[in-house]
């Protein structure tokens, strides 16, 4: 089934790869090797989203895989994505249902349309490929399908959007438009991220998928609601075009930055201000100090200044400066002595605060453990009361099949083991000489047939139900 | 994702949902294992068969355990064969048996004693015969006494040397008359075996090689043939061994 993919896709298949991709060549080799082989499949890039939240533009292969269940072929719409990091991460594969069609989950299908396998989740980056992968879906497709047709003519929104989306002709329009589209799309998502609340919108904006500039700017002004609470000067700015988007995702972070440079201006200025203080302080004790100075060369003040006045007030300055200067050492010791102890205090201070906060978490939250230990133990009680009221049950009946020939089944594949066991039992009778010969090889024969037409019977059921391959 | 399945409320029924799906015959009503009379005997055949295998593991370990004296052993051995020999005659038992390795391993059979008697076909006594009164020689060269077997009284071991010499005359005219098919000579080399046990216990230079050839014959088809070389091989096997028992009777 193998048909020349077009030579225009492989070289927008090449360029997308190169953008994000790990490993482009492997990833290149193998989405080639899988659209050779299935044509019903088509690649295109997408947006998509997480169940973390996390959105992303991702390659994936959207189409149909035939598949035969009971003599009839079906071909079931899926999506298989191909994260950015493989082949070290595992692609995953959706269902992808029409408006006519029901998801039936199963073994291998969820309520969402995920599809699990274990060649999924034991995907080894050396052996697993994209082309088996694709086999084995159609083959585990083929025996449990995952769709149904629907009764009633309900359609959801969801599956309308792919309606419409399947019916657009031209891949290679899409694809280009798809692409353009995608730089913005990523710019567009970046700022934003740090808000959880990003998430819904940008679901509901995935699946709208006409790729139409009206419809862009019309999301473009949905999420900008959200970055209000920070920044309230942020939405005018994001509803211009999208190329002054730029300086929106400029403006938050500048508009915390003030707030970070204020708050370390604010501890320098205490010290400076606490260092003043003690000035005062030092002077006002100054003239208690040397009491032995004359005070008797104090004249009347109109006086203008006598000369042995001024000397001898020079002597007093020069006395005192001398005073001063001796002290200030010390007293600028005591001073930072006192300061560091401040410190200290300030810090045992707040230390204790978060520890007395801390135990105050602490002591709430083992009330709330208690309390709830205690209902889970007033539950347990209540329960085990309920299941002693019960009473004993029937271990026979404790384990059932769903069907009739399960049920036989078991039956069948006890008394095979119950009889090996009896002949084993009869085998030691023998060895200790309480049966003779005779009795023991007629009673042998019996049971070993009745045994093997269980056996035969378990295995025709195995293979008839199509446990066996 | 590690989940090899997709998690479901009632996995139980997922599985059984689509096992209902695989499934080839009506689930809600019991299976049963043949329809028409034929399949029965067939399968019915086939169950007496392991029957006959799950009897001779158990008559196997009791002679080696010594639960069971050698005659009994004998007795209840060569009938068991006899009768999965009879068995495996019918075309379509045969057919669906196939051959006893398939049939082990299609029905999960153990049982190694038992197999291995039936790929040698005849019963340990025969395989390694063993006097009624002491143990043979070759069996314990270091025993201090060990007295020549008890000289047979006359009448009977003449009669039995007399059968002996004449099975192997028959099985050597058998072989030169081109006689290649397993089922024409392996009865006659079990009877020339069972007839030399008779005449007595002691080994022989070619006995051995007489069990060899027996058990090659065993493992091979009713109509499987020897090829030339092996004919005459065996021819020349023979005919030493009847050189070595003569000289052994006197």
């Amino acid at each position: 089934m193998a048909r020349p993919v077009p030579q225009q896709t492989l070289e927008w298949l090449h360029r997308v790869l190169l953008q994000e991709y790990r490993d482009v060549n492997r990833t290149y080799s193998d989405s080639v090797q899988l659209l050779q082989s299935y044509p019903s499949l088509s690649p295109r890039t997408s947006v998509h989203t997480h169940e973390t939240g996390k959105s992303q533009l991702l390659l994936n292969f959207h189409g149909t895989l035939p598949t035969r269940f009971q003599s009839a072929v079906y071909n079931i719409p899926i999506c298989i994505w191909i994260p950015h990091e493989y082949p070290q991460a595992a692609p995953f594969v959706f269902i992808t249902p029409t408006a006519t069609m029901n998801i039936r989950p199963g073994n291998h299908v969820d309520t969402n349309g995920r599809v699990y396998h274990p060649f999924l989740s034991y995907w080894n980056a050396a052996q697993s490929t994209l082309v088996p992968l694709a086999g084995l879906l159609c083959e585990v497709f083929g025996q449990e399908p995952p769709v149904y047709g629907k009764p009633q003519q309900q359609q959801l929104p969801q599956q309308q959007a792919f309606a419409p989306y399947q019916q657009q002709n031209g891949l290679q329009q899409q694809q280009q438009q798809q692409q353009a589209y995608a730089p913005d799309m990523i710019s567009f998502n970046q700022p934003p991220a740090q808000q959880v609340q990003y998430a819904t919108p940008a679901p509901q904006y995935e699946q709208q998928q006409p790729y139409q500039h009206p419809a862009y700017q019309q999301a473009l002004q949905a999420p900008p609601h959200v970055p209000a609470p920070p920044s309230s000067q942020a939405p005018p700015l994001v509803q211009a075009l999208p190329a002054q988007a730029y300086p929106a995702q400029a403006y938050p972070p500048q508009a915390l930055a003030p707030q970070l440079a204020a708050p370390p201006q604010a501890p320098p200025q205490a010290p400076p201000h606490y260092s003043i203080q003690h000035q005062p302080d030092l002077i006002d004790e100054q003239p208690a100090a040397p009491s032995p100075v004359r005070v008797s060369t104090d004249p009347a003040p109109s006086l203008p200044p006598h000369p042995e006045q001024s000397r001898l007030l020079m002597q007093v300055s020069h006395v005192l400066q001398k005073k001063a200067d001796e002290a200030a050492p010390a007293m600028k010791k005591q001073i930072n002595q006192l300061q560091s102890s401040l410190d200290m205090l300030s810090r045992a201070d707040s230390s204790l605060n978060r520890e007395l906060s801390e135990l105050e978490r602490v002591s709430e939250g083992s009330l709330r453990n208690t309390s709830i230990l205690g209902e889970r133990i007033a539950k347990a009680k209540s329960k085990t009361e309920e299941a002693k009221a019960r009473g004993e049950v029937n271990v026979d009946e404790m384990v059932c099949a769903e069907s009739v020939v399960f049920n036989q089944l078991y039956e069948l594949t006890a008394d095979d083991l119950a009889i090996e066991d009896t002949i084993y039992v009869l085998g030691k009778a023998l060895d200790r000489e309480r049966v003779g010969l005779d009795v023991f090889l007629k009673h042998v024969r019996t049971l070993a047939r009745e045994q093997f037409l269980k056996r035969a019977l378990v295995r025709k059921i195995a293979e008839d139900t199509g446990m066996r391959r | 994702m590690a989940q090899p399945y997709a998690p479901t409320q009632y996995s139980s029924v997922s599985f059984a949902s689509s096992t209902a799906l695989r499934s080839r015959i009506p689930l809600d009503e019991e299976a049963r294992l043949f329809r028409t009379s034929a399949q029965r005997d067939l399968y019915e055949s086939l169950a007496e068969i392991y029957a006959i295998i799950v009897t001779l593991d158990f008559v196997e370990k009791a002679y080696v355990k010594d639960t069971i004296s050698q005659q009994e052993y004998t007795h209840v051995c060569s009938r068991l064969l006899a009768q999965y020999s009879t068995i495996l005659k019918s075309a379509e038992v045969a057919a669906e048996f196939k051959d006893l390795d398939s049939f082990r391993a299609q029905y999960d059979i153990e049982y190694p004693s038992a197999i291995a008697r039936l790929r040698v076909g005849i019963p340990a006594t025969v395989e390694h015969p063993v006097s009624k009164q002491q143990e043979p020689e070759s069996y314990f060269p270091s025993q201090s006494s060990t007295p020549k077997p008890a000289p047979p009284s006359t009448a009977s071991s003449a009669r039995a040397a007399a059968d002996a010499t004449g099975n192997f005359i028959t099985f050597m005219d058998a072989l030169k008359l081109n006689y290649k098919a397993k089922d024409q000579l392996h009865p006659l080399l079990g009877e020339l075996m069972t007839s030399l046990n008779a005449v007595s216990t002691q080994d022989f230079d070619g006995r051995a090689k007489i069990v060899e050839w027996l058990i090659k014959l065993n493992s091979m088809k009713a109509t499987d043939e020897i090829s030339d070389d092996q004919a005459r091989q065996l021819l020349f096997d023979i005919d030493h061994a009847y050189k070595a028992f003569y000289k052994m009777l006197g």
